[in-house]
């Protein structure tokens, strides 16, 4: 993500500022009137928050913070907040121009936590440590914990600043930000002059140092606990930048137990030249990411398997988890079982969708090496009981979806009737039929458009059906998104379709616009068939029919008062079955019985 | 070096007594550690400039089965610490008997550790005191 000037927020905290506040202000209005200044003064005794609405132009907000503290005020500055990368200065230190063209000059990542320095001191200060001071004054880089820059989205994922700290807070959000996996990045530049005076340094330095190390004991806690936890060793070749299901239920997983440390978790995933580009769609988690290259210049399938098989093996080997999860069918499945039982190292084979002739002849081999086996759906483990021997168990823990109600109400229904199929465009996703049932509906709604999210091998074949079918032009390809893009289009649908093939396990797309309200019409196939309760929380038609389709969904567009209801009852019924808690609890409590099983003794 | 005589190393180390868990920074190097137990109470020595020679006793009389080598344990402690630059050589006089903290229970020796923390080094090199309180933010200039 690239940064203009207007995309970029200064939050001043400011309590008691009179003398200085316009000091600090008009450091930042001398290098750009487009960047926004976000005032939130809190608990003067003086006319602070009259300067604050005097220095306030067309591109500043000023707010009173009831709240008492630094930490409240800073993190309701951010909250209000219009751009996209924040930074912060106080009230009585100065804004460099070369923090904003630094700023402005790199890509964003949304887990990007830049701490830059700080630059002179006016310093008739005797209580500073002396050897900060003869540093500054040396010219060597002094990185301050105050001058920093992190993009909005990122910081909400950091919980923000802790109220309950009143020194060290800064550092402990750094810190914070570190453990869920945010890249700390130090630059030189200098982002601040800081005044510092006998005044304010010496007013409380012992409460200060203490706030330091309260963070720095917070800290400790921290790793000491994720030391102590069962370490899971993901195998998802396909974490991000794809999304579909299995990396948007997983993500979502890790998002909500970041701040659990029974469990630590890492993933293995394998690239290719092109993905490690488009890795900024990956949304925060507290996860560490192990990169596979794909040796895909190798025009020679063994050699290039063979290189995938040692990277793999020498990971295993190097993390030494105590549980391996690997998700579905892939490259690295069949290798990945050899491995963690010469290891032994228990595996769980987490299957995502169903089982099918094809599948089964690339695991067959591997198949007694399968003692834990996870299916997310009854459709599912029905499809693995036709091929697997009778006596092995199998679990079922059904997928799970996080509600995002920060966003309700936040995004509009489109005013022409709108269509969604989303996920990965494979053939077993149906999207071709999708294409043709919307080719159908288009002639009775010449108004109809349909958003097509996710990429796959199919994406040229559909391009090419939508041009034949005449509908190319009402047809929007918008390729892999993050995660809140994918919510905005299933609120911007006015019905989403799950088209899926014989084969599909679960459908999360269905859960996700369930939560939203947004009816599905989906085909009787698989997992859809539990997960949809047909004509109350969505409507189930014959696989391998656009006509279906179109005739269903002409038949509730014809009837569309009656589309609320519905969705208002699937996402009761969503909320109570697919929570992503529900899931997390479950799988949770699958690890501890795994590990009781086969890893404690 | 038996039985030398240490000190902080101050102004390069500050330390911070926690519900009897020391945590030290070095801001030459910006690692940070953690003492606990008997580390935490060799600190607390340290710190009070207690001569050497009387270490054990005092300890002893603070742990139960205070082991044969606990004085070869305090003397490898000591080299950890002072390698991490931590502690510096100085000659102490001797000092009034002195008592241990008492914020935490103490029961049967444990053996003296320095637990190293290097993930917040450049963190550490910091403007390590940021300056706000009740009075203002970041202060009120003229008083």
């Amino acid at each position: 993500m690239r940064i203009t000037e207007a995309d970029i927020s200064v939050v001043i905290p400011v309590r008691n500022g009179t003398p200085v506040l316009a000091r600090a202000f008009n450091s930042i209005r001398s290098i750009s009137t487009k960047i926004e200044i976000v005032l939130v003064e809190n608990g003067s005794s003086d006319t602070t928050f009259a300067l604050c609405n005097q220095l306030a132009d067309v591109n500043t907000q000023v707010h009173k913070s009831e709240v008492s503290g630094v930490s409240n005020a800073r993190n309701m500055g951010i909250a209000t907040a219009g751009g996209k990368v924040i930074t912060l200065l106080d009230a009585d230190d100065e804004m460099l121009k070369e923090r904003i063209d630094y700023i402005t000059s790199r890509e964003w990542q949304e887990t990007d936590f830049v701490i830059g320095t700080m630059k002179s001191v006016e310093s008739e200060s005797t209580n500073f440590p002396i050897e900060i001071v003869e540093a500054i004054s040396k010219g060597l880089p002094m990185y301050a914990g105050i001058a920093v820059a992190f993009t909005k989205k990122g910081f909400i994922k950091t919980g923000g600043f802790d109220a309950d700290l009143t020194h060290g807070e800064d550092l402990d959000l750094i810190m914070r930000a570190k453990s869920r996996g945010f890249q700390t990045i130090y630059t030189e530049t200098p982002f601040l002059i800081r005044h510092f005076h006998t005044e304010n340094v010496s007013l409380d330095r012992t409460a200060l140092v203490s706030g330091m190390f309260s963070a720095l004991r917070a800290n400790i806690e921290n790793s000491r606990s994720k030391k102590s936890s069962i370490k899971i060793l993901h195998v998802m070749p396909n974490y991000f930048p794809h999304n579909g299901g299995i990396e948007t239920l997983m993500s979502q997983y890790f998002e909500l137990q970041a701040d659990n440390h029974k469990f630590s978790h890492s993933i293995i995933t394998l690239k290719r030249e092109h993905d490690l580009s488009a890795q900024a769609t990956r949304g925060v988690d507290s996860v560490e990411e192990i990169v596979i290259s794909h040796p895909e210049i190798l025009k020679n399938v063994v050699k290039s398997t063979l290189l995938i098989m040692k990277q793999l093996r020498t990971i295993i080997d190097k993390e030494r988890p105590q549980i391996i999860h690997l998700h579905g069918i892939h490259e690295l499945s069949t290798f990945t079982l050899k491995f963690a039982r010469d290891l032994q190292i228990p595996a769980i084979f987490h299957f995502h969708g169903n089982l099918t002739e094809k599948d089964f002849k690339i695991v067959k081999p591997v198949i007694p090496l399968m003692k834990e086996v996870l299916a997310v759906s009854q459709a599912t483990r029905i499809s693995l009981s036709n091929f697997f021997p009778i006596d092995l168990s199998i679990q079922m823990i059904p997928n799970g979806v996080t509600d995002q109600k920060n966003l309700r109400q936040s995004h509009q229904r489109s005013a022409d009737p709108t269509f969604l199929v989303a996920g990965r465009v494979e053939p077993e996703k149906g999207f071709d039929l999708a294409v043709e049932a919307f080719a159908l509906i288009k002639r009775e709604f010449l108004g109809a458009k349909l958003v097509v999210l996710g990429n796959g091998s199919q994406l040229k074949e559909l391009a090419e059906l939508a041009r034949r079918l005449g509908v190319a032009e009402s047809i929007e390809f918008k390729g892999t998104v993050a995660n809140e893009e994918v919510i905005k289009c299933i609120d911007e649908s006015w019905i989403v379709l799950v088209p899926s093939r014989e084969i599909e396990g679960f459908g999360i797309i269905a859960i996700e616009a369930a939560l939203r309200e947004v009816p599905v019409v989906a085909t009787a196939v698989g997992g859809l068939i539990e997960t949809i309760e047909d004509g109350k929380s969505g409507f189930l038609v014959s696989p391998e029919s656009p006509q279906a389709i179109a005739n269903k969904v002409l038949e509730l567009l014809s009837n569309s008062d009656q589309l609320p209801k519905i969705g208002a009852y699937a996402r009761r019924r969503a909320l109570e079955l697919y929570g992503i808690e529900k899931f997390a609890a479950k799988l949770e409590e699958y690890y501890l019985e795994v590990y009781e099983r086969e890893v404690k003794p | 070096m038996s039985e030398s005589d240490f000190v902080l190393n101050k102004p390069f180390v500050v330390a911070e007594r926690l519900d009897g868990e020391v945590i030290a920074i070095s801001n030459q190097s910006g690692k940070y550690f953690s003492l606990g137990n008997t580390s935490a109470d060799i600190w607390f020595l340290l710190q009070n400039a207690i001569p050497r020679k009387t270490w054990l006793q005092i300890l002893a009389s603070n742990y139960e089965n205070v082991p044969e080598s606990a004085e070869q344990e305090i003397q490898s402690f000591l080299s950890q610490i002072l390698e991490e630059g931590l502690i510096k050589p100085e000659e102490l006089s001797s000092k009034d008997e002195i008592d241990l903290p008492k914020d935490s229970a103490r029961g049967q020796w444990i053996k003296p550790t320095l637990i190293v923390f290097d993930d917040l080094q450049d963190l550490l090199l910091v403007d390590p005191i940021h300056d706000t309180s009740e009075a203002g933010w970041p202060f009120k200039e003229n008083g």
